[in-house]
């Protein structure tokens, strides 16, 4: 997977830094396979110790070493809430406790995140890191568009490995 | 040839007491087992409340014992419908199911739909409230994302 650019919502020392990052990681990487099968096109699954389930408020809470996988995402943590809109399709996901990210070659670890699966959109918060073969980025809020494979970053502090 | 049991039961109706009436009504239920305990066949039971809730029990096995604190009933090869005004909520399927005292229905190793498909889910424990409300242990559930 390649991480392509930045967002320009920065300005001087983030701006720069986030061209570090579009360049880091904008490379040639190694394929790197995840080491469970992909899920179904169009289905979330979610393993997890425990669920409560609210029909009327269209909400399921998973706790207790809870990962969910979607496409290429496997997400875990230790406590989701799942909102289920109408046609009975998951809206959102806000995940809490030791969040960790895997999609390909990037990583990420974070306090909290929330997950947009229709738009695929990721967004930490918590302290995130996202972790690439080329580099390491942190920031207070690192956004990661999985499709595009873009990241945008609040506050952002790379560091990268020198070619 | 068993006869299908059939009963309605308001909840905080004591369980044992309306399901032994109902297989009396219905005539001629199997029973089987020691004194102080009945094991109905091809039972249909049938569990709601007034608020227009209602879950629909059918199994092709179910123990009943008559002891002070304990379940109310053991189910075997069970098939759950909850609904709620009419709206299906969940639907379940185990192979081993307890009717609990406070109106509950706990299944082992059940696999439950929820919605119109909406969530489908395998457990080692699920736990079907009167309300409605769904409860799992050691869950792997599958949505759709679109």
């Amino acid at each position: 997977m390649m991480l392509a650019r930045g967002t320009t919502r920065c300005s001087g020392f983030r701006l720069v830094v986030l061209c570090l990052v579009a360049t880091a990681f904008s490379g040639p990487t190694a394929s790197a396979e995840t080491a469970v099968q992909a899920v179904p096109e169009g289905e979330i699954e979610i393993d997890a110790r425990s669920v409560e389930i609210d029909n009327e408020n269209g909400q399921a809470v998973f706790e207790g070493d809870v990962r969910l996988r979607h496409g290429d995402l496997v997400l875990r943590c230790q406590r989701l809430v799942a909102e289920v809109g109408d046609g009975q399709r998951l809206v959102t996901v806000e995940a809490t406790g030791g969040v960790g990210i895997e999609a390909r070659d990037v990583t990420a670890i974070a306090g909290s995140a929330s997950y947009d699966p229709s738009a695929g959109v990721l967004t930490l918060r918590g302290q995130p890191q996202l972790r690439h073969p080329s580099g390491l980025l942190r920031g207070r809020v690192i956004v990661f568009r999985i499709r595009d494979a873009r990241v945008s970053v609040e506050e952002a502090h790379g560091v990268f490995r020198l070619r | 040839m068993t006869r299908r049991a059939h009963a309605s039961f308001v909840r905080g109706a004591p369980p044992l007491l309306l399901l032994l009436a109902a297989c009396g009504s219905a005539g001629d239920p199997t029973i089987t087992g020691d004194p102080g305990s009945v094991a109905v066949a091809d039972l249909g039971l049938e569990v709601s409340r007034l608020t227009g809730t209602t879950l629909v029990v059918r199994a092709e096995r179910a123990t009943f014992s008559d002891l002070p604190g304990r379940s109310g009933g053991a189910l075997e090869h069970v098939e759950v419908e909850a609904n709620i005004q009419g709206d299906v909520t969940a639907h379940a399927r185990a192979d081993r199911a307890e009717l609990t005292h406070d109106g509950r229905i706990l299944l082992h190793q059940a696999s439950v739909t929820t919605g119109r498909g909406g969530m489908q889910l395998t457990a080692g424990s699920v736990s079907l409230g009167p309300d409605g409300d769904i409860s799992a242990r050691d869950v792997s559930a599958r949505l759709r994302s679109r």
